[in-house]
C-alpha cells in the first residue's frame, strides 16, 4: 500500500515533472540568477555608497574651494567677486546652486543654474551635508583666522548619483542576462556530467527491469555520488543476480525433486482445483499437465475415490494441520494404495490458500507388510502349535517370546511374562540360567534331559533344550521345554513291565522243569510221613516183618527230629512252589473270567480279610489302624477278576501296615486312606498311608520283581510286582506310586471302565 | 483191586505218585510215554488214568484223544506242570473240563486221590 504523503507545494510538483536534466538546468539557472543578483546588488550598493562618499567629498572640497575663494570677497564685501567664485561651479553639472551668506546670515551672493527649482535662500545654522527632497545641501562656515566670515551653501541635484544608479542597474541587467546565458550554456553542457550517469543508470535499470537480465552492469563515469550510486547499483545487481541464480537453482532443485520423486505431489486451491502437479501425478492420471491444472478430483478420478480425496482435503482445512491418511488411486494394473500427507499452505496473513499433498505408493510395501504379517501369524501359529513350550530369552534372561504351551507352565500369558526375568516367572527353571549363559557363550545347544522339579506335590519331568540365538546379532536363547513326565512314567512302567515279562518268560520256561522236582520233593515227603505213620496196614505189615515196631520207628524218627526235618523239607518245597507260582503270574494270561464288580465293596471285603490275616496280626495289629474311606459310590462297576484284585489290595494293605513299623509315629495316628472315584475312563483306587514314605530310588524300583527292602526271608520281593502285573497286564489298568519320605505314600490303581455293552 | 494208570516221563515223580496210590489201595500201572500208556490201556482194564501232558512222543492230549476215540477209557485226570495249559476244543467236547486239570506240584496228594476216586465213581 503506498504511503500517503502530505500534499507537496506546487513548485515541487512542477519540478518533479521535469527530467533530471531540466531540473538541473532550472536549479542552476535559478541559483546563478540569484547569485548574480546578490553579487551585483551588493557590488552596486557598495559602489553607490562609495560614489556618494566621493560626491560628498567632492562637494565638500568644492565648498572649501569656494569658501577659500570667497574669503576675499567676503572680507572685502565684494558680492561680484563672490558671484564669480560661485559661478565657477557652473562647470559642475550636478551643481544646481551655490549661496554665500554673511556672518549675519544675509545672502551675500548666489548662483543658480537655470531651470532649477526655487529655493528659500536662508543661511543654514548647520554645517555638513544634508539631503532634502532628492537634493544634497552642503553647508560650510568660512573662517579667516578665528574670524567667522560667513557661510557657503551648495546645492546639488543628485543627477550624477541617479545616472550612476541608472548605469549600474543597466549593467546589472546586462550582467545578469549575460551570466544567465553563460550559465545556460555551461550548465547545458555541464549537466551531462551529472545527468548523463543518472540517465545511464536509468537505462540500465530499464534494461534490467524489462529483460529481467541481472547480468547488465552500469558503467561508472565519475567518482562522485553518482559513481558511488552506480557502484551500489552494480553491487545490488550482483546480489540480485546471485540471489536470482540461487533462487533459480533452488527452484530447479525443488522442481527436480518434485518431478523426480516417485511420490505424487500436487497443489490444490481452496475449491479443489489443481494448481500444480508433479510428473508422478501426470503419469498416474496419464494425461498432460494442461489437462490437469484447473481441474478437480471429481474430473480426474472415479467418483467414490474423488469423494474420499475431497473429504480428507476438508479435514486438512478444518484442522489446519497435516493430515496423514491412506488413499487409493487407480492405476493401469488396478488400485494402488498410497500413504498421503496433506497439509495446508498459508499466505502471509496466515490464511489457507492451498492444500499440498504428497502421496507415496505403498502398494508393494503394503503387500510386503501383509505377507510379513501373514508370515508372522503363520510363524506364531507354528510356534504356538508346537507341543513344546518355547521361551525366548535375551542375554539377561528376560522373556522375549512365550508360546501357548509355555503358558501351561505357570498359567501366565506372553503379555504377562514379556520382559520379565525367567527366574521370576518360572522360579523352578532358574537353575537353567547357567545353561542359557553357557549356550550363548559357547554357541552350542545345551540339553538337560529329565529335568525334574516338584509341582503341587507331583514330580514333573522336563527335557530342556537351549538353543543359542546369535545369528541376527542379538544375543539370546530359546528354551524348549518338553513335558516328559508321562514318558518318564511310561518308561518306568515299560522297564518294569519288561523286567517282569522277562521274569515271566523265564518262569514259564522254568516252571515245568522246577515244578517236577518240587513235586517229587513234596510228594516224597508226604509219602515218607505216610509210611512212618501208624495206621496204614502196609506200614504195620512191613515193620512186623522186619521185627521193628512201627511205633518205635516213629518214636525214633520223632526223637531224632527226622520228622521235623522232613516237615522242613515240605515247608521249603511249598515255599519254592509258591515263588514259582507267583513268577508264573507274570506270564500267565488270566484265564479266570472277568466279571463286573463294585470296587469299593471288594476293598471292604479285603479289609475284612486283612483283619483276620494271621501274619498281619503278628506284625501289626490292624485294629490300631485308622481306616479312612473316601468312596464315591456312584462309580460304575468294573470288569475284573475278583480274587486277583483282592490279592492286589491285600498286598497294598499289608505293605502299608508293615510300613508303620518303620516310622516313629509319635502323636500321629497311623492312617490308611482308601479312595475310590472316577477318573475319566477309569476308576481310580487309592491306598494312601501316612507311614515313613519311600525314598525316590526305592520308589522307582518297588514294582521290580525280587526287589525288596525287607529282611531276607521275610518277603519274596514279588508282592508289588505281581500286583503291578495283575493290574496292568490282566486288567489293562495302571498302577503307580507317589511318595514323600516322612509324609507317606499313595498307591494309585486305575482300572478301565468297560464300555457299557 | 481197581486198576489205575499213571503216566509221567519223570520217573521219580511217577514212583512217588505210584507209592501214594498203592498205599491208597489201588493196583497201580505206570507208563513213561504216551505210546506205552496206550499199550497198557489197550491191554489192561484201567479204571482211571492220571496223565502228564509233556511226554516224549505223543503227548497227554493225544493219549486222551486216542483212548476216548478207541473207546478204551473215558476217565482221565490231567496232571501238568504247564501253567498255560489249555484244554483243546475236541477234548472239551469229549467231556474234559477244568475239574480234570491239576497243576504240579501237588503237595497234598490226597486231593488228587480224592479226585481219582470221585472220577471212578462218576461223582467228580
Amino acid at each position: 500500500m503506498p504511503t500517503k504523503l502530505p500534499p507537496r507545494p506546487l513548485y515541487i510538483r512542477i519540478l518533479s515533472r521535469l527530467s533530471i536534466r531540466d531540473k538541473i538546468l532550472v536549479v542552476t539557472m535559478i541559483t546563478s540568477f540569484f547569485a548574480m543578483l546578490v553579487t551585483s546588488a551588493t557590488f552596486i550598493t557598495y559602489q553607490y555608497y562609495a560614489f556618494q562618499d566621493w560626491l560628498l567629498q567632492n562637494l565638500t572640497s568644492q565648498a572649501e574651494i569656494i569658501a577659500y575663494n570667497s574669503k576675499g570677497a567676503l572680507a572685502f564685501d565684494d558680492p561680484r567677486e563672490g558671484r564669480d567664485a560661485l559661478r565657477s561651479l557652473e562647470a559642475v553639472s550636478s551643481m544646481t546652486g551655490a549661496f554665500l551668506f554673511t556672518a549675519d546670515g544675509v545672502l551675500f551672493s548666489s548662483w543658480q543654474r537655470l531651470g532649477s527649482p526655487d529655493f528659500s535662500q536662508t543661511a543654514p545654522d548647520w554645517q555638513g551635508a544634508r539631503e532634502v527632497n532628492n537634493e544634497v545641501f552642503m553647508a560650510r562656515r568660512i573662517m579667516e583666522k578665528e574670524l567667522f566670515l560667513g557661510t557657503i551653501l551648495l546645492r546639488s541635484n543628485q543627477q550624477e548619483r541617479a545616472a550612476f544608479l541608472r548605469n549600474s542597474m543597466a549593467a546589472l541587467v546586462v550582467l545578469v542576462l549575460l551570466s544567465g546565458a553563460i550559465t545556460l550554456l555551461l550548465s547545458t553542457w555541464l549537466q551531462k556530467i551529472i545527468s548523463g550517469p543518472v540517465a545511464h543508470l536509468a537505462t540500465v535499470m530499464e534494461m534490467v527491469s524489462q529483460r529481467q537480465d541481472y547480468s547488465v552492469r552500469g558503467t561508472r563515469h565519475s567518482d562522485d555520488e553518482i559513481g558511488d550510486l552506480t557502484d551500489f547499483f552494480n553491487n545490488m545487481l550482483a546480489q540480485v543476480e546471485s540471489r536470482d541464480r540461487q533462487l533459480r537453482e533452488n527452484e530447479d532443485l525443488l522442481q527436480s525433486i518434485i518431478n523426480n520423486t516417485n511420490s505424487v505431489i500436487y497443489l490444490k486451491d481452496m475449491s479443489g482445483r489443481f494448481l500444480m502437479v508433479n510428473r508422478s501425478f501426470r503419469e498416474m492420471v496419464v494425461t498432460n499437465y494442461e489437462d490437469i491444472i484447473g481441474r478437480t478430483d471429481a474430473e480426474l478420478f472415479p467418483a467414490e475415490l474423488a469423494e474420499k480425496f475431497v473429504e480428507i482435503d476438508q479435514q486438512v482445512v478444518e484442522r489446519g494441520e497435516l493430515v496423514e491418511s491412506e488413499e487409493e488411486a487407480p492405476h493401469s494394473d488396478g488400485l494402488h494404495t498410497y500413504i498421503s500427507a496433506k497439509f495446508p499452505l498459508r499466505d502471509s496473513q496466515g490464511d489457507i490458500y492451498s492444500i499440498c499433498g504428497i502421496s507415496t505408493d505403498i502398494t508393494e510395501r503394503k503387500q510386503d507388510e501383509e505377507e510379513l504379517r501373514q508370515l508372522r501369524n503363520y510363524l506364531n501359529n507354528v510356534i504356538d502349535s508346537m507341543p513344546s513350550a518355547l521361551i525366548g530369552l535375551d542375554a539377561d534372561g528376560r522373556v522375549t517370546r512365550w508360546n501357548r504351551e509355555a503358558e501351561q507352565l505357570n498359567g501366565l500369558t506372553f503379555a504377562e511374562t514379556r520382559g520379565a526375568l525367567l527366574r521370576d516367572v518360572l522360579p523352578q527353571f532358574s537353575s537353567q540360567m547357567e545353561q542359557v549363559q553357557a549356550a550363548i557363550r559357547d554357541r552350542q545347544v545345551k540339553e538337560t534331559s529329565k529335568f525334574s522339579y516338584n509341582l503341587d506335590g507331583e514330580n514333573c519331568f522336563k527335557d530342556v533344550t537351549i538353543y543359542p540365538l546369535v545369528a541376527n546379532g542379538i544375543e539370546g536363547a530359546v528354551l524348549r521345554v518338553d513335558d516328559v513326565t508321562e514318558r518318564v512314567q511310561i518308561e518306568e512302567m515299560m522297564v518294569q513291565t519288561e523286567k517282569m515279562m522277562s521274569v515271566g518268560g523265564l518262569a514259564a520256561g522254568m516252571a515245568h522243569e522246577i515244578n517236577n522236582p518240587l513235586g517229587i520233593m513234596v510228594q516224597a515227603v508226604q509219602n515218607i510221613e505216610r509210611r512212618v505213620s501208624p495206621g496204614l496196614a502196609a506200614n504195620e505189615h512191613v515193620a512186623d516183618d522186619l521185627g521193628v515196631p512201627l511205633a518205635a520207628i516213629h518214636a525214633y524218627l520223632d526223637k531224632r527230629m527226622v520228622l521235623a526235618m522232613v516237615e522242613d523239607i515240605r515247608e521249603a518245597g511249598n515255599r519254592a512252589a509258591k515263588i514259582v507260582a507267583n513268577m508264573l503270574q507274570f506270564s500267565r494270561r488270566s484265564e479266570s473270567a472277568l466279571q463286573y464288580a463294585e470296587v469299593a465293596e471288594l476293598i471292604d471285603q479285603t479289609v475284612e480279610l486283612a483283619g483276620n490275616d494271621y501274619d498281619l496280626k503278628k506284625k501289626y495289629d490292624f485294629r490300631h489302624l485308622n481306616l479312612v474311606r473316601n468312596y464315591d459310590h456312584n462309580v460304575p462297576k468294573v470288569k475284573l477278576v475278583i480274587t486277583e484284585f483282592e490279592q492286589v489290595v491285600l498286598n497294598l494293605l499289608k505293605n502299608a501296615a508293615q510300613a508303620f513299623a518303620d516310622k516313629e509315629m509319635g502323636d500321629e495316628i497311623p492312617t490308611i486312606t482308601l479312595g475310590v472315584r472316577q477318573d475319566g475312563k477309569f476308576v481310580r483306587v487309592e491306598v494312601a498311608d501316612n507311614g515313613p514314605g519311600i525314598p525316590e530310588e526305592v520308589r522307582k524300583r518297588v514294582f521290580e520283581p525280587f526287589f525288596t527292602t525287607k529282611p531276607v526271608g521275610s518277603g519274596t520281593g514279588l508282592g508289588l510286582s505281581v500286583s503291578y502285573m495283575i493290574i496292568t497286564n490282566n486288567h489293562k489298568g495302571s498302577m503307580e506310586v507317589e511318595s514323600t519320605p516322612g509324609v507317606g505314600s499313595v498307591f494309585t490303581i486305575r482300572l478301565p471302565i468297560a464300555p457299557a455293552s | 483191586m481197581i486198576k489205575i494208570l499213571l503216566v509221567d516221563d519223570e520217573e521219580r515223580l511217577l514212583h512217588n505218585l505210584a507209592f501214594f496210590f498203592e498205599d491208597e489201595g489201588y493196583d497201580v500201572f505206570v507208563a513213561a510215554s504216551g505210546e506205552e500208556a496206550l499199550e497198557i490201556l489197550r491191554k489192561e482194564d484201567i479204571s482211571a488214568c492220571v496223565v502228564d501232558m509233556r511226554l516224549p512222543g505223543i503227548d497227554g492230549n493225544e493219549v486222551i484223544r486216542t483212548a476216548v476215540d478207541e473207546g478204551i477209557l473215558q476217565k482221565f485226570i490231567i496232571h501238568t506242570g504247564s501253567t498255560d495249559y489249555r484244554l483243546p476244543a475236541d477234548l472239551l467236547k469229549k467231556g474234559m473240563g477244568g475239574k480234570h486239570i491239576f497243576l504240579k506240584p501237588i503237595s497234598e496228594m490226597n486231593i488228587l486221590a480224592e479226585a481219582v476216586e470221585a472220577l471212578i465213581k462218576g461223582t467228580l
